[in-house]
């Protein structure tokens, strides 16, 4: 048996992903959010304060560095997702930036023992385009 | 599901018994009866049930998506989502379709199933005569999985002379039956006689058990019946050679589809892994990475290559076909799948419904009057449009019977045996005396051909209305022309009532004046006709002349009257020397 994995469609999947996405700022207004979940807006929040995981951060700034356009990465959501519940979730009702703007990173680290599991993946989504605040590359 | 059984014994003179099953649909009554043959080495569930036995009844064709949205987690996921196999066909066995296909099927577990033909043999031919009783207005029809169509066709060549059982088979569908043998049954009597080989090395007894074990596998004694050039089948062609009396269409399936199961690996797509902004973040979707055909021409085609092109792991495609085979199907189906596969279930019964007598009617000769008691000479000709022959001397005989109404003796008989056997695409011609009703009036003549005891079969031929008439009666008398001169030629021409009888009919003819016109003392209509001319010149007259004629039968008449010329090239007096009235001619 031989296994291969199809190659991936960068294009087809930001397209997925912009089609995919739910405003959380906004569905909160109609809907319970969990207890623990923290929601704030960027102007509340700093993304640019976030105690996000070197791995991410080392990501932004490869691709910052790749970019081959020499715009300026610049943050303007972010989630983090601990043990499959969104915990904190900074966002406004903005929207996703343009499918030619937008950029996401993620990073995942679990620990996982006898007694305990705790699987936290960072989300961080970014754009190219021009912002008067909120670039942390 | 019901059951009934059948004693019978043995070669070895031990009594058996038999037991049969039969299905509880309610069938059409058209229909012949289906028998059941499983294979070598099967039993009763091959053809009623084959997921319970053989067992290996995978979908192979079943392909799952490409691509398969798992929905939306809290967690990344990568790697296999999962193993799966071919899933099980969920269509019934061959009985149960073929019952809902409206017959009746009986199904048996064969006698001695891994021992050699003959076992099995003499149990059919007790079963095939036991359901011909129980069913004694039916046709049988044998529908036969593997080595069953071998069985069938032994049956056949057993049974050659006993034409009260052939003329009673409608005809026989064979699946996946190694007419010319099989390669791989080759193959497991090699590795037999190697494994015998291996045993006797006595450095080998430690492993006895194993071998023993393997040797159960191609050590039976149906398996080197079923080599191309076994005994068995070089005597069963051999017999072939010489047609039987009636035809018997085999119709035959082969398969070309090795592959057994398929293995489907189901793998993460990547983006399993990366989280949107969605809750939940996870977007898991899988895809088809690969999968494995079992015995997909790999493994069997190493030790029997005539598997590659074409086989069902046992049997190849070509060497399922049979000489003279009526029709043969292929379908992509491996052995076992061959047992219920929807398709040719379908197809069986397609070929089941053309297993039929039927005829033709091409032609009919009878009076459209008759008289009354009297005898007629009548044609029928007929064509064998269906696949059985049409023989007599047997107990269900064909023949030609009354209609309208059907079973009728207004004729003197209701049925006409066939005179010779009739092959089909044969025709026949019936031709026999009938008599006519004693009392006048019209009478349907309509016939339709059948299978004594068992079917009404084809159309029937056109309807004629018979006039039946008290007594034979001149009707007209026509003399053509009506002015003749001396020396030509004129017709005169009597016509009857009703046709004329075997025999034919005298009419008496008088003349007015014998001296211008002298027809003869009487004329016949022959038999089946209502008119009959005669040809005669009048005498030679010395100036226009006239003479009345009439025919007379019994108490009826008819007359007509012709004027005569005289003849510028026989003058008067010369005339008169030629004979008195003229002449016939």
């Amino acid at each position: 048996m031989s296994v291969s994995f199809p190659a991936i469609d960068p294009a087809a999947q930001i397209r997925d992903y912009r089609a995919n996405y739910i405003n959380i700022n906004t569905l909160s207004t109609t809907t319970a959010m969990p207890a623990t979940m923290s929601l704030m807006s960027p102007s509340q929040q700093s993304l640019m304060n976030l105690n996000l995981p070197q791995a991410l951060l080392d990501a932004m700034a490869l691709f910052q560095k790749n970019n081959p356009d020499g715009r300026t990465l610049t943050a303007v959501k972010y989630m983090r997702i601990t043990n499959g519940s969104p915990d904190i979730v900074v966002e406004d009702s903005s929207p996703l930036p343009a499918e030619t703007d937008i950029v996401t990173f993620s990073h995942t680290v679990s620990a996982l023992s006898i007694n305990s599991a705790s699987i936290v993946t960072h989300q961080l989504v970014a754009t190219l385009a021009s912002v008067t605040s909120g670039a942390i590359a | 599901m019901s059951t009934f059984t059948i004693n019978w014994t043995d070669a070895n003179g031990v009594a058996q018994q038999t037991t049969i099953t039969q299905t509880d649909n309610t069938p059409d009554p058209t229909f012949p009866i289906v028998l059941l043959l499983h294979g070598g080495g099967g039993d009763i569930n091959h053809m009623s049930n084959p997921t319970i036995s053989p067992g290996v009844q995978f979908d192979v064709d079943f392909a799952p998506a490409a691509v398969i949205d798992r929905d939306w987690h809290g967690y990344p996921n990568v790697g296999i989502w999962g193993v799966s196999v071919s899933p099980p066909n969920n269509t019934i066995g061959l009985q149960g379709a073929i019952a809902q296909f409206g017959y009746t099927a009986l199904n048996y577990a064969q006698v001695g199933p891994n021992d050699t033909i003959n076992l099995p043999a003499v149990e059919i031919d007790a079963v095939v005569r036991a359901v011909l009783a129980r069913f004694s207005n039916k046709r049988v029809v044998f529908v036969c999985h593997s080595r069953g169509g071998l069985l069938a066709r032994y049956f056949l060549q057993r049974n050659r002379n006993d034409l009260n059982v052939l003329s009673r088979l409608a005809g026989i569908v064979t699946l996946h039956t190694p007419h010319q043998g099989s390669q791989v049954a080759d193959v497991a009597v090699n590795v037999h006689n190697r494994i015998v080989q291996l045993e006797g090395d006595p450095n080998n007894a430690p492993y006895a058990f194993i071998l023993n074990f393997l040797d159960g596998f191609v050590n039976n004694s149906c398996i080197p019946e079923l080599e191309p050039s076994s005994p068995f089948l070089t005597n069963l062609q051999a017999g072939e050679a010489v047609p039987l009396k009636v035809a018997i269409p085999i119709h035959t399936f082969g398969g070309t589809n090795p592959r057994l199961l398929s293995v489907f690996v189901s793998i993460f797509d990547a983006m399993s892994a990366v989280p949107q902004w969605h809750w939940p973040p996870f977007h898991w979707t899988t895809y088809q990475a690969d999968l494995i055909n079992l015995l997909d021409g790999t493994p069997v085609a190493q030790i029997c290559p005539e598997e590659t092109v074409g086989g069902d792991v046992l049997v190849t495609d070509a060497r399922s076909h049979l000489n003279g085979e009526a029709s043969h199907h292929t379908h992509s189906v491996n052995h076992a799948n061959a047992l219920n596969n929807a398709a040719i279930q379908s197809d069986v019964c397609s070929v089941l419904a053309t297993m039929r007598s039927n005829a033709a009617c091409i032609g009919q000769s009878v009076p459209s009057s008759m008289i009354k008691g009297s005898t007629y000479w009548v044609t029928v000709t007929m064509k064998n449009t269906g696949t059985s022959t049409w023989i007599s001397g047997v107990n269900c005989p064909f023949r030609l019977g009354t209609q309208n109404p059907q079973d009728n003796s207004i004729w003197g008989m209701a049925r006409q045996d066939v005179p010779n056997p009739v092959p089909p695409g044969g025709t026949v011609t019936f031709g026999f005396n009938v008599t006519a009703p004693a009392t006048a009036g019209t009478y349907h003549f309509q016939w339709r051909m059948l299978q004594e005891f068992v079917e009404w079969f084809g159309a029937s031929t056109p309807d004629v209305q018979v006039v039946v008439t008290q007594a034979g009666a001149v009707t007209g008398l026509s003399i053509s022309p009506l002015q003749v001169q001396s020396g030509n030629t004129m017709q005169i021409t009597v016509t009857l009532a009703a046709a004329a009888p075997v025999g034919g009919v005298t009419v008496m003819l008088s003349s007015s004046n014998k001296y211008v016109v002298s027809p003869p003392p009487s004329m016949v209509v022959p038999a089946g006709y209502t008119s009959a001319s005669i040809g005669m010149r009048p005498a030679s007259v010395p100036f226009s002349s006239g003479a009345t004629l009439t025919a007379t039968l019994g108490t009826s008449s008819a007359s007509a009257s012709v004027s005569v010329l005289p003849s510028a090239a026989y003058p008067y007096g010369t005339a008169m020397a030629v004979g008195v009235g003229g002449s016939l001619i």
